[in-house]
């Protein structure tokens, strides 16, 4: 049978399991705190279990607790990460083929393409930048939240633009590019606006 | 059930206090709160950590993990920018105190 500290901990890492890698961090805070507590209740005269059971009282109960955290989501970083990703591996592919294919085919195309790509490298790796650092420098937020609605309206311009072209014009590659920089705009914006008005319920206090 | 939002203010201020002395890990915030408070701060311990994580986003707060007996403790520091946030929020707080002070005991003399 669990000790009350570790059927706790138990019950507060159910609570979390939306986000594992925070319930991982809480739960080892969590048990940090709660083994300093009841060490100093056991000071106090207590038995083991009644100290654990003292110290899980003085926590407070898991639910409530694992709701104040709302807003630090996992999965949603993962997805900004998996679209940034996916951007900066199309960023590759068009440097690719402006290197090895275009200058022979079709050099007129050369400045489109490289504007592309640049374009391309920069967002993914300011919204990676962001991932990593962002959620503490607001000017890179900022930054990743204006880009990703110029993403999401150019992503969504390709789209429409393929989508309604005649099939003489019709180029797959075009139209997937769409979709994945729309895809990348559309989860950054919705993380960074979630990150600022964190930031601005926080200021405001 | 959500901390009260009238509430949220004061613990980080006390929280970016706190931590400004010393750095330090959230049981010895939560004791130091305790012991500056002469005991009538009464939180559920736990409440510390949402209000650590909040600050630590907003770049108030970093923080390093060690093992300590064989646990890992993590150890939250002020950075600049909460060093510049805890000197506004401060001066906020003083404000409103002074403000909350006049009206309370202004109206009980006008009234009394």
């Amino acid at each position: 049978m669990d000790s009350p500290a570790e059927a706790y901990l138990r019950e507060l890492r159910h609570a979390l399991r939306r986000d594992p890698l925070l319930a991982r961090r809480v739960i080892e805070e969590a048990r940090d705190h709660l083994t300093l507590i009841a060490d100093e209740e056991r000071r106090h005269g207590m038995s083991q279990h009644e100290a654990e059971e003292a110290a899980v009282r003085r926590f407070g109960p898991a639910g409530p607790l694992a709701v104040q955290f709302d807003g630090f989501s996992l999965p949603l970083k993962i997805m900004v990460g998996l679209s940034a990703g996916m951007t900066l591996m199309v960023a590759l592919w068009l440097i690719t083929v402006i290197v090895a294919i275009l200058p022979a085919r079709d050099p007129a195309r050369i400045p489109l393409w490289t504007g592309l790509a640049a374009g391309f490298l920069i967002y993914s790796g300011l919204t990676l930048a962001y991932l990593i650092v962002g959620p503490k420098q607001p000017v890179l937020r900022a930054t990743v939240l204006a880009l990703s609605v110029v993403a999401i309206a150019l992503g969504a311009y390709g789209v429409v633009r393929m989508a309604t072209a005649t099939s003489g014009h019709f180029e797959g590659y075009l139209l997937l590019m769409g979709l994945i920089l729309a895809g990348h705009g559309i989860v950054a914006l919705i993380d960074t606006a979630m990150s600022a008005a964190i930031a601005r319920r926080i200021a405001a206090h | 059930m959500k901390r009260e939002p009238m509430l949220a203010g004061p613990i980080d201020l006390m929280v970016l206090a706190v931590v400004d002395r010393r750095p330090s890990h959230g049981y010895a915030i939560l004791s130091a709160l305790r012991l500056k408070s002469g005991g009538r701060l009464d939180l559920a311990e736990g409440t510390i950590y949402p209000a650590l994580y909040r600050l630590e986003q907003a770049g108030y707060l970093a923080s390093d993990a060690r093992t300590v007996s064989g646990r890992s403790r993590r150890t939250y520091r002020l950075t600049r920018a909460g060093r510049t946030a805890l000197r506004e929020r401060r001066r906020a707080w003083r404000d409103l105190v002074a403000s909350m002070d006049a009206i309370v005991h202004g109206a009980a003399g006008d009234h009394g």
